[in-house]
């Protein structure tokens, strides 16, 4: 009994330390699809713009760099300015196990699912968690996401996707005057694995069954 | 003179008895008789200090009306639909309240938050380790990283006041692992390719109030079916101590009322057939009803509630109670046109009173144990007993009756022939024949019992749930994990520095522990605050990251563009946390709704801390553990009841072994005569075979056996005196005995079919040992003075 009022005052805390910066996740009832709306390739490249606002910085902080996504797999998510580093998130039927030291928080692995949710169009996950709302003008759709659960609403106050056959804009609005923009540009599908693709994932994502490469993956 | 004594006596009882059922019925008409249906009521108390009874109060408090209600589903949509649909429902009827878990947290919430201040005393053990190695670098690097992170890593805190992020590394270190998703009223989980939605329910009163118990469960049970129908797919399952409570409480309700109209009746049929007249019933069933609302009233005056295993026993008092009445109108109904009035009574009613005296002691045997529970079913039954007995000597003189035309009356009827069938059979063998197979019987029952008893010593005689119940319990565990409620560190300190010290000692052999899988983990309430020393020389380690030339914190607050007042905000947050350091004592007084397991005692001016245990395993090795220092006590309920079973199964037989021969002694002494030694020796009979038949039917033999035999005693004794000192009205005493038994064995027997194990096995050793009794007892008549003449 009592690690049950602990663990979910553990599983609040987590969410809220989330909240601040991520996408808080609640159920919708929204009826559109966002898979029928992206482009259905199963691998989904480019680059990434990360842009943090918040109150006490007069200049936003900045991170860009390059991401692959892999369906069934999840992300590669390869941070190159200002400093160097990568990770990944899986998606959830992906029982590869990248021994990444330290291990990612909690919070952080949130983050990244709500990430692969988002680029695979998965909305029944999505809609679980948030209210989704969605525009659409001629060729591209906007979706805002209002966060359903109590904890949630109290940090987050909505997730705007704004995207045509990919996701090309994430807005993490917080009730703190944060704001997080990740735009995506220079993005190409493929359907099928190259040599360098494949190198560049098995360390991070595992190796689909469509890849052949000589070297073990070796671990961070 | 003497006799006019005893008549005022036992009118000066009566008028007391009176007052009391009046009183007693004044409480209970104004609705304050509460039944009382707690299960540890049958617990005996704690042998350690008041702590730990202090703990199991809050544990208590804290959780003792919640039950666990788990939905399980093949996806979280569906999981979460019908938990949803589960509330609601909840909440339209209003009998359970849900608990709001995101309301929990904001409590939580704000205690993190009265942490902030003194986060400089505390880092995690990855970031200390840094900082002792002056790696401020790598410090650095982590926290650019997090920075930028996709959607950028959660902080706990604004990034000016907490630039490493490094109190966000510390609550994650400290807290421990959330079960699952948080929504609101319940918590989502996945597990083993399945997902569960997990809510707690408080019944408040609903499962504790009797007249509402089985309303209570047939609740759960409509709940059930309306959401499994609703939602095919879904599974959901209940459990709590609550439901057990609920169910045993109901099970007894069901049962006090079956014993009592059962044994009411067949009082009712002895009555009818042995007598066909509505006087002696009417006085036998006065007589029974005086004893019980006495009974009921004491008891509510000494204990305020009566619980319901109370009330059970209290049922099969039926069978003996009714034996005054029956001694006096059967004795004195059949043999008064032999002898006078006064002398009749007077042998009838001396005779009964070291009956009853008897009894008393058999069951005040039962006061001398250390289950609660036992000294209220031992008071209720003595004073139910006391009270019939005064009743019947007092009023049957006012109230005579006579039974001349009575079947009973009749020499040749059924009941009179079927009352002298053993005595018929002892009368055929030989007196030396009678002794030798009394013998015999006494000692094959001996050696029986002796080699072949299997006994049972544990707290499962008590208490034994379904196998649905116990299922559920397995299952909502598997999925809630929740941490053991029977094994636990309980600790002591001085001050709570001096706890949050033992304890971060015992949590280095609690990993021991858990790296070899003694235990899965543990939990404890002061993971946040690490000891003093540790605290303070993280402040100085902290130092380097907001003092001074290169404070790498501050840089990295100027690289990333921080205006220069939140800067040195951030650096004026550093020094003037030296001067009010993190005082864990304040800390707790103003948290404690957040740390109901950490409290000072004023008694003993000791603060206590519990560490709780999952999936406890080996339990001698944590017992070893808390060898180490005097301060950490392991405590295992499970084996603290059982050793305390052990304890009270051989003092009970212990007494026993002490009783029979001063027994001996005393009705040898009383009658002067070896032979009266036989007035013990026959009821002993009766118990070893009783007990014997029972280890050769393959019954384990509980403590509740032993205390049985107790009864089996007093009532054997009762019709040895009876017979042993019947002259004209041996007759008539055998023919009480053999009603007396019929009513006691019916009773008892019916009490054997409890489906409560300890209730049962009294009910079973009473049953067989009151049948002994009448088949061995009138061995007697070879055992009589030999100048004692008897009308057969």
């Amino acid at each position: 009994m009592i690690t049950q009022i602990f663990r979910f005052l553990t599983s609040f805390m987590l969410s809220l330390l989330g909240c601040t910066s991520i996408i808080a996740q609640e159920d919708s009832t929204s009826s559109f699809n966002l898979v029928d709306r992206l482009n259905a390739s199963p691998i989904v490249q480019g680059n990434f713009r990360q842009e943090q606002l918040m109150p006490d910085i007069e200049e936003p902080i900045i991170s860009t760099g390059n991401f692959i996504f892999v369906d069934s797999l999840g992300i590669y998510w390869h941070v190159t300015n200002p400093a160097e580093f990568s990770t990944s998130f899986l998606s959830p039927q992906n029982d590869f196990r990248v021994n990444h030291s330290p291990q990612q928080p909690k919070a952080v692995q949130r983050v990244g699912q709500m990430l692969v949710s988002f680029l695979s169009g998965d909305t029944k996950e999505i809609s679980r968690l948030f209210d989704m709302s969605l525009i659409e003008t001629a060729g591209s759709w906007t979706a805002e996401l209002r966060p359903k659960r109590r904890s949630v609403k109290k940090h987050l106050l909505l997730i705007t996707l704004t995207g045509d056959e990919a996701i090309r804009k994430i807005i993490l609005t917080s009730k703190d005057n944060n704001q997080t923009t990740i735009d995506f540009s220079d993005i190409h599908f493929s359907a099928g694995y190259s040599l360098e693709l494949c190198t560049n994932i098995q360390n991070h994502l595992g190796l689909p069954r469509g890849c052949i490469v000589t070297q073990k993956p070796t671990s961070e | 003179m003497r006799d006019k004594f005893i008549a005022n006596l036992t009118g000066f009882s009566f008028l007391l008895v009176v007052v009391v059922i009046f009183f007693g019925a004044i409480q209970i008409f104004k609705g304050e008789l509460e039944i009382d249906t707690d299960l540890f009521f049958l617990m005996p108390a704690s042998d350690h200090s008041s702590a730990t009874q202090q703990l199991q109060e809050r544990i208590s408090r804290e959780y003792g009306h919640q039950i666990v209600g788990v939905i399980e589903a093949e996806s979280s949509i569906g999981a979460e639909e019908a938990m949803e649909a589960f509330l609601e429902k909840v909440r339209s009827k209003g009998i359970l309240q849900a608990r709001d878990l995101d309301k929990d947290s904001e409590g939580f919430e704000s205690l993190i938050t009265s942490l902030v201040p003194f986060r400089f005393e505390l880092l995690a053990s990855e970031d200390r380790r840094l900082l002792q190695t002056e790696n401020h670098q790598a410090l650095l690097a982590r926290a650019i990283k997090e920075l930028h992170q996709p959607g950028s890593s959660p902080r706990w805190l604004p990034l000016a006041d907490d630039p490493l992020n490094l109190f966000s590394h510390y609550l994650i270190e400290v807290l421990p692992e959330a079960p699952g998703e948080v929504a609101g009223y319940f918590i989502l989980k996945e597990q083993q390719g399945r997902t569960f939605a997990f809510c707690f329910l408080d019944s408040g009163n609903a499962s504790m109030d009797l007249s509402s118990q089985g309303v209570f469960l047939h609740y759960l049970d409509t709940l059930k079916n309306e959401v499994e129908r609703s939602f095919p797919e879904v599974t959901l399952v209940f459990s709590g101590l609550d439901i057990h409570i609920a169910e045993a409480a109901s099970q007894s309700k069901d049962e006090v009322t079956l014993i009592t109209t059962a044994s009411l009746f067949m009082v009712f049929l002895i009555f009818f057939f042995s007598f066909r007249s509505l006087k002696p019933l009417l006085f036998g069933f006065l007589s029974l009803g005086t004893g019980i609302l006495f009974a009921i009233s004491t008891s509510l005056f000494l204990f305020e509630k009566i619980h319901i295993f109370t009330l059970l026993f209290g049922a099969s008092l039926i069978g003996v109670a009714i034996d005054y009445a029956l001694h006096h109108i059967v004795i004195i109904g059949l043999n008064h046109q032999k002898q006078d009035k006064w002398t009749l009574e007077r042998g009838v009613r001396n005779a009964s009173f070291l009956g009853l005296i008897s009894t008393l002691i058999a069951y005040g045997f039962l006061l001398q144990s250390d289950l609660p529970g036992l000294i209220q079913i031992a008071f209720f039954s003595i004073s139910g007993l006391i009270a019939s007995w005064i009743f019947v000597s007092r009023l049957y003189s006012r109230w005579p009756i006579r039974l001349n035309t009575a079947p009973l009356s009749r020499e040749n009827s059924l009941l009179s022939q079927s009352a002298r069938l053993a005595l018929k059979f002892w009368l055929l063998i030989p007196r030396s024949s009678g002794q030798w197979l009394a013998l015999f019987l006494m000692i094959v029952s001996s050696l029986i019992v002796y080699m072949l008893s299997n006994p049972v010593r544990e707290a499962s005689m008590l208490y034994r749930p379904s196998a649905d119940l116990l299922a559920r319990d397995h299952y909502t565990r598997e999925v809630t994990s929740p941490p053991s409620p029977n094994q636990y560190f309980l600790l002591s300190g001085a001050s709570i520095d001096a706890l949050i010290s033992t304890e971060s000692q015992l949590a280095y052999r609690l990993d021991k522990a858990v790296s070899d899988r003694n235990i899965s983990g543990y939990q404890t309430f002061f993971h946040y605050f690490p000891p003093i020393d540790i605290r303070q020389n993280n402040y100085l380690l902290a130092r380097s990251l907001y003092l001074g030339d290169g404070a790498v914190a501050l840089d990295l607050l100027s690289r990333i563009g921080v205006k220069e007042d939140r800067i040195n905000s951030a650096a004026n947050a550093y020094t003037q946390a030296q001067l009010k350091p993190l005082d864990p004592e304040s800390f707790l007084a103003e948290a404690k709704d957040q740390f109901p397991f950490v409290w000072f005692d004023q008694e003993s001016r000791t603060y206590f801390s519990v560490i709780f245990l999952f999936d406890v395993r080996d339990k001698a090795s944590l017992s070893k553990i808390a060898e180490f220092d005097e301060d950490w006590l392991f405590v295992d309920r499970v084996q603290d009841i059982n050793t305390s079973f052990y304890q009270q199964f051989d003092r009970a037989i212990l007494l026993l072994l002490i009783a029979v021969p001063v027994l001996i002694l005393g009705a040898i002494f009383w009658h002067r005569a070896i032979s009266a030694a036989m007035i013990v020796m026959v009821p002993v009979i009766a118990m070893l075979t009783a007990l014997s038949l029972l280890i050769v039917l393959g019954y384990p033999i509980s403590l509740f056996h032993i205390f049985g035999l107790y009864l089996v005693l007093g009532l054997g004794l009762d019709y040895s005196f009876f017979v042993y000192r019947a002259t004209e009205q041996l007759s008539a005493s055998l023919k009480t005995i053999f009603l007396s038994g019929i009513t006691s064995s019916a009773s008892f027997g019916f009490l054997s079919f409890s489906s409560t194990p300890m209730v049962s096995a009294f009910g079973q050793v009473v049953f067989l040992g009151s049948v002994l009794n009448v088949l061995l007892v009138p061995l007697l008549v070879h055992f009589k003075p030999s100048n004692a003449a008897y009308d057969l």
